[in-house]
């Protein structure tokens, strides 16, 4: 079964397409630039069995980027796919399980999609659009929050009275949960553990969103996003934590528009923010460690700040987990920054944790073990690669679905 | 030396006169806002003359919960610690504010009298810069003189002190590295390195941090942006729900205290206090990372007495994940009243 991935981001459309259930990656490419035109034309970068090509075309919308990428793969009959597997961040209260996409799935996306209003409506739309397009192609979708439907209540309360709670449905919610949990499946095979009993902190550490998930026997346990994906770290241009006073005083101070302040600190804060220079940590270390920036004890500061959280999570989750079999660093900054990795893990041998500096340092080959051959608790780099947990997802409700029809 | 203590609050007045160290007097003058701190005070003075605390001249310590980075130690009243409260107003009105009107009326209700002021917030003056700092441009957090304080300094500072000075008994290692637990209406949880704070459950206001009897604690900006637009209380409705309707109360639904939750079997209870002892054992995590190890653990607070139904939460975790050094699970309380910290801060500094 060819299955073709969707990863919808605001202004971008990454796709894969996979033969399940061998795993195989048949083709692979990102549209850039989608939506109102931009100083750089809208193009596609296709990829096919290692050839590259970059293909400039209009894209006005998603869904004409779906059905450029479609064209794309119609070249060849080998590269039709069989189904469509879209990423949706957020599944809201109700979807506990990837789904099949139906009527009801359908009318459920649409009502839920303002609980993410950067990352779901375009994903949502897209759906519509490839239901519109393709309607004899099933697809299925695979939502970030679902790995977190297992965090308890307790720990995903907040402290509001009851009635509130229930009218607007504030409550944790957690995200990256498709990352997480590939990368602790791929994290309970290499140290030969049962997933089921693997006990882990996962660090999803993007260039853009970031979180961490203490994982106990297998299911996620508490994740620092919350409500939103505002809650948690410092990211690229995100605040994390924030004094809810603050958030407050900050709407004061914008004459009540809510939107203003959203987007100061979901887009100009984090490491943008702090920095004053880039949104991506590694420029900041980078300029913080050569010393040659003017701002530098900002930079310092902003790095310091990004570490600092981390490390502090981390020890949070430890504690929580008990007896971790693993630290679990993935993503853009998680895989390829050693520096992150040894500074928010040094000095943590309360914990474990024994980070080797040579074996962190020269990790480039993933996934990779870290720690010292005495460290308690393994600390690894895994490569997340949320594509083919979602064409997994995809495949095995597939296979159900097609396995009840032939049974009945 | 005689010593007297204020604590003013929102409605009330605490006082408590001590004679050579011990306490004499204590109460509290209610209707304090309402009928202003002169009369309140006079109130006081007439008290506490009446038990003889006046009769060598006694040094006044007045509580302030506030006090930014102008006073990174209790202070003496006097002209020019007046100016710098005024500067320091800008950044929380409220308290500071009430604070000014107490101390002027102080000066003349104890006219002759050494007057001192001493806040929550001076032990955390010195917090480390990534610990303090939010992650919004720097620009920001200027303007709004935005960081990260502790609330509850003053407990914080003589347990850790008393922890200290027992750690030294048994271990030559000179800075213990200590998890301090203050049990109080809005409960907070330090790391502390020998005498130096380096992390802090509170934020820029008591709001942020643990949930507290009526504070929600942390939750996502995001939420509080949705109760001020979505929900339609705009941003001081927000607040006064967040503050004065959430946290405990909030999940029990009716007003409540920290020991009643901590203690009570009733099932209403028992929800809000799982909930309040998991974030604290997720704070004695952060804590423990923070200082790499924990060697001491020290509750202090109005409610020490619940201290072991937190300690039988919290301190197997730690140990089961490794985080506690081998005398750690002893832990200790510090039970001294805020009176008695205040009043020690008379000979201490």
């Amino acid at each position: 079964m060819r299955i073709i991935v969707f990863n919808c981001g605001s202004s971008s459309l990454k796709y894969r397409l996979i033969e399940m259930p061998g795993e195989k990656e048949l083709a692979g490419g990102e549209a850039e630039r989608v939506g109102p035109k931009t100083a750089e034309p809208a193009r596609i970068h296709h990829q096919v069995s290692g050839k590259k090509e970059t293909i400039v075309v209009e894209m006005p919308d998603h869904a004409t980027a779906f059905t450029q990428v479609m064209r794309l793969l119609e070249r060849d009959p080998e590269l039709v796919p069989d189904a469509i597997g879209h990423r949706m961040a957020h599944g809201g209260p109700n979807f506990k399980q990837h789904v099949i996409l139906d009527d009801a799935v359908m009318s459920e996306l649409e009502r839920i999609q303002e609980l993410a209003p950067i990352h779901n409506p375009p994903a949502v739309r897209l759906v519509a659009a490839c239901r519109r397009l393709y309607p004899t192609l099933p697809e299925t979708v695979v939502f970030d929050t679902v790995f977190h439907a297992t965090i308890p209540e307790v720990a995903r309360s907040y402290a509001l009275p009851a009635a509130l709670v229930a009218k607007y449905g504030f409550r944790k919610y957690g995200f990256h949960g498709t990352s997480h949990q590939y990368v602790a499946q791929e994290a309970a095979k290499l140290l030969g553990v049962p997933f089921e009993k693997l006990n882990a902190v996962s660090c999803h550490l993007g260039s853009g969103g970031a979180s961490l998930c203490a994982v106990v026997n297998g299911r996620s346990l508490d994740n620092t996003m919350g409500y939103s994906p505002l809650q948690g770290l410092m990211m690229s241009t995100r605040s994390g934590d924030l004094d809810p006073a603050v958030a407050l005083t900050l709407l004061v101070r914008a004459a009540g528009n809510g939107a203003a302040v959203e987007g100061l600190l979901n887009r100009k804060s984090g490491v943008l923010g702090l920095s004053g220079m880039s949104a991506d940590i590694r420029d900041v270390v980078a300029r913080a460690a050569d010393g040659g920036a003017a701002d530098i004890d900002q930079l310092a500061v902003a790095a310091q700040v990004y570490l600092w959280r981390i490390r502090k999570y981390l020890g949070a989750y430890l504690t929580l987990v008990g007896r971790a079999h693993c630290v679990i660093f993935t993503d853009t900054i998680g895989e390829k920054m050693p520096h992150v990795r040894w500074a928010v893990t040094a000095g943590l041998q309360c914990f474990g944790l024994d980070i080797d500096p040579e074996r962190n340092d020269a990790a480039i080959v993933l996934p990779a073990d870290l720690s010292t051959p005495s460290s308690r608790v393994r600390i690894l780099a895994i490569a997340t690669n949320e594509e083919m947990a979602i064409a997994r997802f995809s495949y095995d409700l597939l296979s159900r679905a097609r396995a009840e029809r032939i049974a009945q | 030396m005689n010593t007297l203590v204020l604590i003013p609050g929102r409605k009330s007045l605490r006082y408590a006169g001590f004679v050579a160290g011990s306490e004499t007097c204590t109460g509290t003058i209610r209707g304090f806002r309402w009928q202003g701190p002169r009369a309140a005070l006079d109130e006081v003075r007439t008290i506490v003359q009446a038990v003889g605390l006046c009769d060598d001249v006694p040094d006044v310590v007045v509580h302030g919960l506030f006090g930014g980075e102008d006073f990174p130690g209790p202070a003496a009243l006097d002209q020019d610690a007046l100016v710098r409260l005024e500067r320091v107003a800008r950044q929380s009105p409220l308290h500071v504010a009430g604070l000014i009107e107490t101390a002027r009326a102080v000066q003349e209700v104890f006219a002759g009298m050494p007057a001192r002021l001493a806040f929550e917030t001076s032990f955390f003056v010195d917090l480390p810069l990534r610990e303090r700092t939010y992650a919004v441009s720097p620009d920001l957090s200027h303007k709004l003189a935005l960081r990260r304080w502790g609330y509850h300094g003053l407990y914080h500072e003589a347990a850790s002190r008393e922890a200290s000075r027992s750690w030294r008994k048994r271990d030559c290692a000179p800075s213990p590295r200590i998890l301090s637990i203050c049990l109080d209406a809005q409960p907070e949880i330090a790391a502390v390195m020998g005498r130096r704070p380096i992390t802090v459950t509170s934020g820029a206001t008591p709001l942020e941090g643990l949930p507290g009897e009526t504070n929600s604690g942390e939750i996502d900006p995001a939420v509080a942006l949705a109760l001020a637009g979505e929900a339609g209380l705009g941003p001081e409705g927000a607040n006064a729900l967040l503050v004065g309707e959430s946290g405990l109360s909030g999940l029990v639904g009716r007003r409540v205290r920290l020991d009643d939750v901590l203690t009570s079997a009733r099932s209403e209870c028992v929800r809000a206090r799982e909930v309040l002892l998991y974030r604290m054992l997720l704070a004695s995590g952060t804590a423990a990372a923070a200082l790499g190890g924990v060697d001491a653990v020290v509750f202090s607070g109005r409610y020490f007495s619940c201290s072991a139904v937190v300690a039988q939460h919290v301190l197997p975790h730690l140990d089961r994940a490794g985080a506690l050094g081998p005398h750690a699970g002893e832990w200790t309380i510090f039970a001294k009243p805020l009176e008695t910290v205040l009043a020690d801060t008379a000979t201490l500094h």
